[in-house]
């Protein structure tokens, strides 16, 4: 009964009391999570294969540009035979290789980051 | 709205009918229209609103006839009843791009329903054959009647009206208990406690037959103290399953199913209770309690999916929690106070949840402390107060992002896949690390009132009560979101970009009154 009674009294108060603070979430920057690699990759019949490789941000960070990973060696392998290592162009913050695939081509990029295979 | 009548037919048989209805509604909502900008002498060349908004209705009413009859050394009651619960959940949004323009107007509403019917009758008898023995027994009957989830979800889109309707299956179920309760207080020194009740609930074509045993042992430890253990075994054939992180009046109950089982719960518990010093009185217990065939919603289903069946968007698993719980009272003239502390933990595992790790429970609450004073003035006046404080509940919040490809690829040929855009471009994706994995701030009030007896010239009591809800108005957070301050849209100043996490905050101090008259 109080609980239905507070909540018919706050009908009209919900709507115009309802309020939002900033939280500091500081204490979940997680160590682990801060240094996940994404790998971002296109593949298309027309172009070589290139990756992007970054970090995920923390949501509340200044995040003016991506955080990308430079010093990966990734390998591009087609239908499972290793083609060649990808080398890192810095002015356009891609992993870039010679690699061209034809429609149905099953292709694989992976690297070694962190004592992890991605 | 209640309504008793009692009728006494003899010393020996008496007969009671109760009836009652409570039905609350709640609407949230937002409307965005066009307005002149400030300092414009102007109109703006199209007119539009857009339109959220929430609707919560739920309520229960029912009536039950009891007759009582005075048998041999005990009372001897039976019982017949209805009840009927019922939620609605409406989620619509309208809009209109061109007010002048009737063609410009479309909408998207979701309307979910989820109802309980109950009929259903019971016998109880309960009789002290002796200062040594206490017995309690009796025998249940319901037929449960549910509406699991009835989902209408309708759209008008360039003119054309789109309904989607899951058809409201419902679920109905025969449920017969028996149980039976000893209670021996073999001399005031030791009291034993041990009963069984036995369930059989049959469903959809399955049967679930179930036995609770249930049994206490309380030892005095000389003139002051005593100690008490516990166990009791329980089954629970409907489970209120909760959408996201707030928990809504009209979350949807859902029952057991050819597919899930009951939910059984093994409760452990031992404590300790006695006098101190200064007149007061303490306990202390504690407890373990072990769940099995607990339901979640699944990840990833869209509640919302009338083409997906409601057993379909559900799981099972198991939980477990314990704690410790602290309670001193004292009663000093016309002051009693008591302080409580609770220390709580509450875990969950689901083999289709967080990759099958355990998880915290989103009422992972560690600490509870309630402090509660009451002040007797005198015969008419009574004051009381009391404090609350929680640690937060937990809930899924995503702390981090990471990238979509966007515009990292200037040289692709086609479009990127789906994510592509400015605003995925900058603000990512949402990386979840694990379930439950933020605590919301803790929750702390003060809540204060006063009762008022009062006699009219008719002889008829009545009672006025004036209290204050969260008096000093703290403003307890009840979820957490990611926010960004400069809206991608309007703000092409990248460089200024400022995103945050917020609250969200309702209930502010919310003072009250009521007055009770009775006849």
């Amino acid at each position: 009964m109080h609980l239905r009674k507070y909540i018919l009294a706050t009908l009209l108060i919900f709507v115009l009391a309802s309020c939002y603070r900033e939280q500091d979430l500081d204490q979940y920057r997680n160590d682990e999570l801060s240094n996940m690699l994404t790998l971002n990759s296109l593949v298309s019949a027309d172009s070589t294969v290139q990756v992007a490789a970054t970090k995920p941000y923390f949501f509340s960070d200044v995040h003016k540009g991506r955080t990308f990973v430079t010093n990966l060696d990734i390998a591009v392998s087609i239908n499972g035979e290793e083609k060649e290592h990808m080398t890192y162009d810095a002015n356009r913050h891609l992993y870039v290789s010679n690699t061209k695939v034809i429609p149905g081509e099953s292709v694989t990029v992976s690297t070694r980051y962190r004592d992890k295979t991605v | 709205m209640n309504l008793r009548l009692d009728h006494k037919i003899n010393r020996d048989m008496s007969l009671q009918i109760v009836g009652y209805y409570g039905y609350d509604r709640l609407k949230l909502g937002l409307r965005e229209f066009d307005a002149k900008s400030y300092g414009s002498t102007t109109e703006s060349d199209t007119h539009f609103f857009d339109e959220n908004s929430n609707r919560l209705a739920w309520g229960n009413w029912g009536v039950i006839g009891n007759y009582d009859y005075r048998l041999n050394h005990g009372m001897l009651s039976a019982a017949v009843y209805y009840s009927k619960y019922s939620s609605n959940y409406r989620q619509e949004r309208e809009y209109q791009t061109d007010t002048t323009d009737p063609s410009t107007y479309e909408y998207s509403k979701s309307h979910t329903s989820n109802s309980i019917a109950d009929i259903g009758a019971k016998v109880s008898y309960m009789a002290d054959f002796s200062k040594v023995y206490t017995l309690r027994a009796g025998v249940d009957y319901a037929n449960h009647n549910y509406l699991p989830e009835g989902l209408v979800n309708s759209f008008l889109t360039d003119g054309i009206e789109t309904v989607e309707n899951n058809n409201s299956p419902h679920v109905t179920s025969n449920e017969v208990a028996a149980y039976v309760d000893n209670t021996l207080n073999f001399n005031d020194k030791v009291a034993f406690s041990v009963g069984v009740r036995g369930v059989v609930n049959r469903v959809q074509g399955s049967t679930f037959a179930d036995i609770e045993p249930r049994a206490s042992l309380k030892v005095a430890l000389g003139d002051n103290f005593s100690i008490k253990a516990g166990y009791a075994r329980m089954h629970q054939y409907v489970q209120q399953v909760s959408t996201n992180y707030i928990d809504l009046p009209t979350d949807l109950w859902q029952p057991v199913s050819a597919r899930f089982k009951p939910l059984q719960s093994d409760l452990y518990s031992i404590g300790v209770y006695g006098n101190l010093p200064w007149s007061m009185y303490f306990s202390v217990e504690g407890w373990y309690k072990d769940m099995d065939n607990l339901l979640e919603y699944r990840e990833g289903v869209s509640v919302l999916n009338p083409d997906l069946a409601w057993e379909d968007k559900l799981t099972s698993g198991k939980g477990w929690s314990y704690g410790v719980d602290l309670s001193v009272t004292r009663e000093v003239g016309k002051i009693t106070g008591t302080v409580g502390y609770g220390l709580l933990w509450n875990w969950r595992k689901f083999d289709d949840l967080n990759q099958g790790v355990k998880f915290p429970a989103k009422f992972d609450n560690r600490h509870k402390i309630n402090i509660n004073a009451s002040y007797k003035l005198n015969e008419k006046i009574e004051f009381n107060a009391g404090w609350t404080f929680t640690t937060g509940n937990r809930m899924t919040l995503s702390t981090y992002n990471y990238d979509v490809p966007g515009t990292m690829f200037p040289d692709a040929p086609s479009p990127g896949p789906p994510g592509w855009g400015d605003d995925d471009e900058v603000e990512g994706v949402d990386l979840y690390s694990s379930r439950n994995n933020v605590r919301l701030p803790a929750n702390h009030r003060l809540d204060l009132g006063m009762t008022i007896h009062v006699r009219h010239k008719n002889g008829h009591a009545g009672m006025w009560n004036i209290s204050i809800y969260n008096a000093y108005c703290h403003m307890n957070a009840i979820t957490i979101k990611k926010d960004n301050i400069n809206d991608v849209f309007f703000n092409p100043d990248k460089e200024n970009w400022h995103r945050t996490f917020k609250t969200l905050s309702l209930i502010p101090i919310i003072p009250s009154f009521s007055y009770t008259y009775y006849f």
